[in-house]
């Protein structure tokens, strides 16, 4: 059993990463826009169907899909904020609730007609033989989304801290009204990072989706999933997204083993123990 | 004493808000409580009403100790207060927003609402007499078919005020009434104290505009950085050396200055 | 009371209750198809679940997104009593709504002392709770199996013959007046100071506390009331289709309410009543644009939060109603 575990601790990692892709987009958009954003597992799903299309339908490469649909999807982001988004930002949190249910089904539904209804696998070239990495079996399909997804946070890191666009950004998240002041414009932080938020649920949707499959439905499940790693870390959090994303990844993956049976309903317990007692996530030091 | 304020500190992380202030209400009586901005006095209401609970100190009301209580059981006591940042019920009639002020008189359970008992109906048949009254009183009766939002700022202030006089107070605190009221509207509410005063109601303000304090004023309180510096008739406390230096001197200095 | 002769002053809708009740008891009798009647079956169960959560959202201003949560609640609790104790729906009902209500005591006693955010996402995380102890509490619930078979009761009135609420016509009936109880009592509560105590904790929560009107107190009736309604309507369902599974706790079921009472008019009386009935009848009828009827409601549901933030409800009373009576002003003095 033991020496399974490094196993059960690498899938989790790997499902835990995609977690924190969804999860950042969500937190960032609530942290500066005020928004629970239910429609947001639907960008992980479109990222993942319109890889699907991309690559079984007309024939590109993977590797081409995969950005291709991601940038779909950040364009996707960047009008919906202009034309919904925007509109919210001085309503109630049940009017932003009740809309961002209605985009869901809009985007989900859309993508029902456009897709179809059946899980479908994403064509590539990657082997399907086993890797062996001392103790861990894995996929080359695995190694590359772990790979883009660690490079893809890392460089998330690099843009929030060092960059002039990541530290406006950082600013407009903290202080709304003293960054309006120094004149961030605001309007344009919140439509660049609505579009990143949307991007980097795309990116994650179209890896996962090289490795188990694609369907319409699944944005629902991953915008639950999302909204439990964005509390678990604080809502607003980036960080906290991240290491919350692999703890829920990992514990799930561990959970299989002791009992599968209520291993979900963990996640939703420590949510209502969390928004009741401590609002701030799992990691702030109160 | 109507109200006691004992020894009342408040602490926010490591800066010192209050720093043990009391003083007394008598019943009847109009007492102003001044300050710079920043003095604590919006934090000094809020802990009196519930809002806040200080970090130490004690507030009495008519004979019981009331520090610690949610807001709405400090209300039924007959301790209400308006807020300096105007409050009213927005989407509501103006009719309705004073409706609700008399919910501190008389709340139904559910089960007599459902059963239909006759202390409901006759509470729902005088309230609208009430509310016309109390509307009549602050002088907005032909706006109450017109929503809250709808008002204009001074209205919202006056409504305000008729929420609070629906709940029937024996103390009302009215965190800067006048601010943003133009000088027909702040006499109007110099004269609206001044005949609450008449109906036994006793009144705490806070307070920027001297012309409304030494106007209505029986007591005032000065408080700065937290402390209470001086307190005693308008006369007394105008004159008073302690005040001029760190309130009324500090202002003139600004002024000069700026 | 006022609203025995208007149901809904701030619509100025007049409904006159002896013409409406008169239609109520007809419609089995006008040769309508089994199916037509199934759909109005259907119908005043969600006139339950739509107006018990309007109570909630509408007037408290909650955005509860447990309200399946309790009507799977009382759909299991009437099916286990048949199952278990072979309890008919006679126990059932009543007792479906009262472990719903325990079940808000419970929970609200908790997830009433927060607001916004932190409300709806607890509420949402709550009804997938209940969700998983359905899958998963296989001994009791069977899991995804669900338990069939829930038989609709039989009462015999002695001198006057059988009903057995198997047969369509008689349900409805069953149905109707259990909408029609549970839209009396919303009526009844937010025309009473009750009612005017959960537009306070809506509109200006620290502004109704300073005078007295505790925010926890209203938030929990509407959520017990609320949830007991829902748990009726639960039992109701059960007893009907003979079934329940864990899909009662499905989103889906959720977004359905939600869409009933917002596109219907949250904070009125008939909106979620019209709510129900629309969106039980249309997507029947639309069958041609089946595939697009999901999109279409969630263009709807985000067309009203954005433009008609009070429903349909509200386009009748101020754009359609006021040309209407022009229209007729004009007609007489013609």
């Amino acid at each position: 059993m033991l020496d399974l575990l490094p196993q059960f601790v690498f899938n989790g990692l790997l499902i835990g990463m995609s977690y924190a892709l969804v999860a950042i987009g969500m937190t960032m958009i609530f942290g500066i826009m005020n928004i629970a954003n239910f429609a947001h597992g639907e960008f992980y799903m479109l990222g993942g169907c319109i890889t699907y299309f991309i690559a079984a339908k007309l024939n590109a490469p993977y590797l081409v899909a995969v950005p291709v649909s991601v940038a779909v999807v950040t364009g996707l982001g960047f009008l919906l904020e202009r034309v919904v988004f925007r509109q919210l930002r001085l309503k109630s949190a049940m009017s932003s609730v009740l809309a961002t249910i209605g985009l869901g089904l809009i985007l989900q539904n859309g993508a029902l007609i456009f897709f179809g209804p059946q899980p479908q696998a994403i064509p590539t070239s990657f082997s399907a033989f086993p890797l062996q990495l001392g103790p861990i079996f894995t996929t080359e399909a695995r190694l590359f989304a772990v790979a883009v997804t660690a490079a893809t946070l890392v460089l998330m890191y690099v843009f929030l801290n060092h960059t002039l666009y990541g530290t406006a950004m950082r600013a407009t998240f903290q202080q709304t009204e003293a960054a309006a002041l120094v004149a961030i414009p605001i309007d344009r932080m919140r439509g660049i990072t609505f579009a990143l938020g949307a991007g980097l649920a795309a990116l994650g949707g179209a890896l996962l989706g090289a490795i188990f499959f694609v369907q319409p439905a699944m944005g629902a499940t991953e915008s639950l999933k999302a909204f439990i790693v964005v509390i678990l870390g604080g809502l607003g959090s980036i960080p906290g997204s991240i290491v919350g994303g692999i703890f829920l990844g990992v514990a799930e993956s561990l959970g299989t083993v002791v009992s599968s049976a209520y291993k979900d309903a963990i996640g939703f317990v420590l949510v209502i123990i969390i928004m009741l007692y401590r609002p701030d996530g799992l990691f702030k030091k109160s | 004493m109507l109200l006691d304020v004992d020894n009342i500190f408040m602490n926010f992380g490591g800066i010192a808000a209050l720093k043990g202030i009391s003083f007394s209400v008598p019943e009847g009586q109009v007492v102003s409580v001044i300050g710079p901005n920043g003095a604590g006095k919006t934090t000094l209401f809020n802990i009196v009403t519930g809002f806040q609970k200080p970090t130490a100190g004690q507030v009495r009301f008519a004979g019981s100790v009331v520090t610690g209580l949610l807001p709405h059981r400090i209300a039924k006591h007959g301790l209400i207060r308006t807020f300096q940042k105007t409050e009213v019920f927005p989407a509501l009639t103006v009719m309705e927003c004073v409706r609700i002020g008399l919910l501190n008189n008389f709340q139904p359970s559910l089960f007599s609402v459902l059963t239909g008992k006759a202390e409901v109906a006759a509470f729902v048949k005088n309230s609208v007499l009430e509310v016309a009254d109390i509307l009549e009183m602050v002088g907005l009766h032909s706006k109450s078919e017109y929503l809250a939002q709808e008002l204009s700022y001074g209205e919202q202030r006056l409504l305000e005020i008729a929420v609070g006089l629906a709940a029937r107070p024996r103390l009302l605190l009215l965190d800067e009434p006048s601010s943003g009221l133009n000088a027909e509207e702040s006499s109007r509410f110099s004269t609206l104290v001044r005949r609450l005063q008449k109906q036994k109601i006793t009144i705490v303000l806070v307070e920027h505009n001297m012309n409304v304090v030494m106007g209505v004023s029986d007591q005032i309180v000065v408080v700065h950085h937290g402390e209470k510096i001086a307190e005693g008739t308008p006369e007394a406390v105008s004159q008073n050396r302690d005040v001029i230096k760190a309130y009324l001197g500090r202002e003139w200095v600004t002024d000069a200055v700026g | 009371m006022a609203f025995s002769r208007n149901l809904d002053p701030r619509t100025g809708l007049f409904l006159r209750w002896p013409v409406l009740a008169a239609v109520l008891v007809a419609l089995p009798f006008i040769g309508l198809t089994g199916y037509e009647l199934h759909l109005l079956i259907v119908s005043a169960i969600f006139v339950i679940l739509s107006s018990s959560l309007s109570l909630i959202m509408g007037y408290g201003g909650l955005l509860s997104l447990a309200h399946a949560a309790f009507f799977g609640i009382g759909a299991y609790t009437s099916a286990l009593l048949f199952m278990n104790f072979k309890f008919s729906m006679w126990v059932g009902l009543p007792a479906a709504g009262i472990v719903s209500a325990i079940a808000a005591i419970c929970v609200g006693s908790l997830f009433l002392k927060v607001r916004g955010h932190r409300f709806v996402i607890t509420s949402l995380a709550f009804v997938e709770i209940m969700r998983l102890i359905a899958v998963n509490a296989v001994d009791l619930t069977r899991g995804q199996m669900g338990l069939p078979g829930i038989a609709a009761p039989v009462i015999t009135i002695p001198g006057v013959g059988t009903i057995d609420f198997a047969s369509k016509t008689a349900f409805y009936f069953l149905a109707v007046g259990g909408a029609a109880i549970c839209v009396w009592t919303v009526a009844r509560i937010v025309h009473s100071p009750i009612g005017w105590g959960l537009l306070a904790l809506r509109e200006n929560e620290n502004l109704g506390e300073s005078v007295g009107v505790s925010a926890f107190r209203h938030a929990m009736i509407a959520f017990v009331v609320g949830a007991f309604f829902a748990g009726i309507a639960g039992s109701l369902y059960a007893h009907y289709t003979g079934f329940v599974s864990p899909d009662l706790f499905f989103f889906s079921y959720t977004v359905t309410m939600l869409v009933m009472v917002v596109i219907g008019g949250k904070a009125t009386i008939l909106g979620p009543i019209v709510g129900a009935i629309a969106f039980t009848f249309l997507p029947e009828y639309l069958r041609v644009v089946a595939q697009y009827r999901l999109v279409l409601v969630g263009v709807v549901l985000l067309a009203t939060v954005l433009a008609f933030p009070n429903g349909i409800v509200e386009l009748w009373s101020r754009w359609l109603r006021p040309a209407f009576l022009r229209l007729r002003s004009r007609d007489h003095a013609a």
